[in-house]
């Protein structure tokens, strides 16, 4: 880049010899002067040297300005192309930085891309998130009101947090009368925590089991067993429960079977300080 | 054979990503248990397959070589959870039920083989008719495994009761082994066909 810029200065380069072609007519006239004086035809040769004087003396008079003049431009010239050729080196500079930093496989590039990507992947999720909020809210609302409501068969209730413990949710009827509780147990089963929720009514009694997540083996899930008329045995009885006392375990269960037993004498010791039977 | 009608070979039989290819095995296992299951996890997974075949197809000229994968997961993922929002608002059952296989989509095999392999070198057009195209391949699949464990362990069909009571049921079709049981046979069956009308192509040349 350096020779570009030689190139683009010198145009500039014949004003500074402005004092060129004013020196050379002083020559020229010279070699001239034979071949005017030798004409074809013979005719006395006209005076030479009237003009030079004349031609001589403007240069002498004028010459030092000129050159003066000329050195000035020069210099100024060659002022401005340094100011220039050094603009240039730091643009060429920035250039390479940004081409370096910005090239496809740079890591400030791989950082921007990623980043770009992220945000407006990102910012779609919180467009779609805004949409869909309100609606999964209300989704699980509605499928925590329907499991609380399972165990009170023929109930239409709502169900509020109540002040007797973390997982008891005190159901009540249109008229905002309490009707019962619904309770949030999770004994452990045969492979791992079965969550259920007990409801009991005002005089402590079950008024139903129901099972909303296990993870115990294919027999005994939603499909199966459980269903079997298992659960329907402790609807309408007060506890405490055990097996073999009034209710049969799910044969080829017995652990399983247990655990729901434990679960449900569990949701009613939550109970025991507030209601007696 | 326009390459239209040769895509949607490729990816119902010839590269069946789930037959053929053996990619996207855990959550084949995982959701074939019913056929309702496997038809929605079929659906979610085929339209991350579109929208992210389609998005990285368009951006393919812009991601830098070296974080291709970053930025396909990030494409991905992102489509992911936009499916398990809309699933929970929508269909808040059957998002319940395919529970944390939705999220998994993200790291499913068939959609990040997809864009590397297709999507990150052709157009948009032909990325997205190929996502529609492998996305069903691993439907049918889930499809055929889901309804021989379905039909063999509970005797339903869609929760229908097909088979008579006294059908006796095979638990253990419903559990992990049953899963790798009906997928291996299902994939021999697979193979046999090809293998018949490769020989049937061969023959006929």
């Amino acid at each position: 880049m350096n020779e570009d810029f030689a190139e683009a200065a010198e145009p500039r380069e014949p004003v500074s010899g402005v004092t060129e072609p004013a020196s050379e007519p002083s020559g020229e006239p010279v070699p001239d002067e034979p071949v005017t004086g030798s004409g074809p035809d013979g005719a006395p040769p006209k005076p030479p040297y009237k003009k030079l004087p004349d031609l001589k003396g403007v240069m002498m008079r004028t010459g030092p300005f000129l050159n003066a003049a000329g050195k000035g431009l020069r210099a100024a010239v060659r002022v401005t192309a340094a100011v220039l050729r050094v603009i240039w080196r730091i643009l060429c500079a920035i250039g390479r930085f940004l081409h370096r930093v910005f090239r496809k496989d740079s890591i400030p590039n791989l950082i921007l891309v990623l980043a770009l990507l992220t945000a407006v992947t990102a910012a779609g999720l919180g467009v779609i998130y805004t949409v869909t909020g309100p609606q999964i809210e209300a989704a699980r609302a509605e499928a925590f009101d329907a499991a609380m409501g399972e165990v009170f068969p023929g109930l239409e209730l709502a169900f509020v947090k109540s002040s007797f413990g973390e997982n008891v949710y005190e159901g009540r009827d249109a008229d905002g009368n309490l009707a019962g509780f619904s309770i949030l147990v999770s004994p452990d089963g045969y492979s791992g925590p079965i969550g259920m929720i007990v409801g009991v009514d005002l005089r402590r009694e079950v008024t139903g089991v129901t099972v909303v997540s296990q993870r115990e083996t294919r027999g005994f899930d939603a499909k199966g067993t459980m269903q079997n008329g298992f659960l329907e045995q402790f609807a309408g009885k007060n506890g405490p429960f055990a097996l073999g006392n009034g209710i049969d375990a799910i044969s080829g269960a017995t652990i399983s079977s247990e655990a729901v037993t434990q679960g449900v004498n569990d949701a009613l010791a939550l109970l025991d300080r507030e209601i007696q039977p | 054979m326009t390459q239209t009608m040769r895509q949607f070979k490729n990816g119902l039989v010839d590269q069946n990503p789930t037959l053929v290819l053996l990619l996207g095995m855990c959550p084949t296992l995982a959701v074939s248990t019913s056929l309702t299951n496997a038809v929605g996890m079929g659906l979610a997974a085929t339209a991350v397959l579109i929208c992210s075949n389609v998005v990285i197809s368009a951006l393919r000229k812009l991601i830098p070589d070296k974080i291709r994968i970053a930025a396909f997961v990030v494409v991905i993922a992102g489509f992911v959870t936009a499916v398990d929002y809309l699933l929970q608002a929508f269909a808040p059952a059957l998002s319940d039920s395919l529970g944390m296989f939705i999220p998994l989509i993200v790291v499913n095999c068939i959609i990040l083989a997809r864009a590397e392999a297709f999507a990150s070198k052709n157009g948009v057009v032909r990325s997205a008719i190929d996502g529609l195209a492998m996305g069903m391949g691993f439907t049918m699949a889930l499809i055929f495994v889901a309804a021989v464990r379905e039909l063999l362990s509970a005797g339903t069909l869609f929760e229908f009761t097909i088979l008579p009571d006294a059908f006796p049921k095979i638990d253990i079709m419903g559990q992990p082994p049953g899963g790798f049981i009906v997928l291996g046979v299902v994939i021999a069956v697979m193979q046999a066909v090809r293998n018949r009308s490769k020989a049937k192509n061969a023959a006929g040349l």
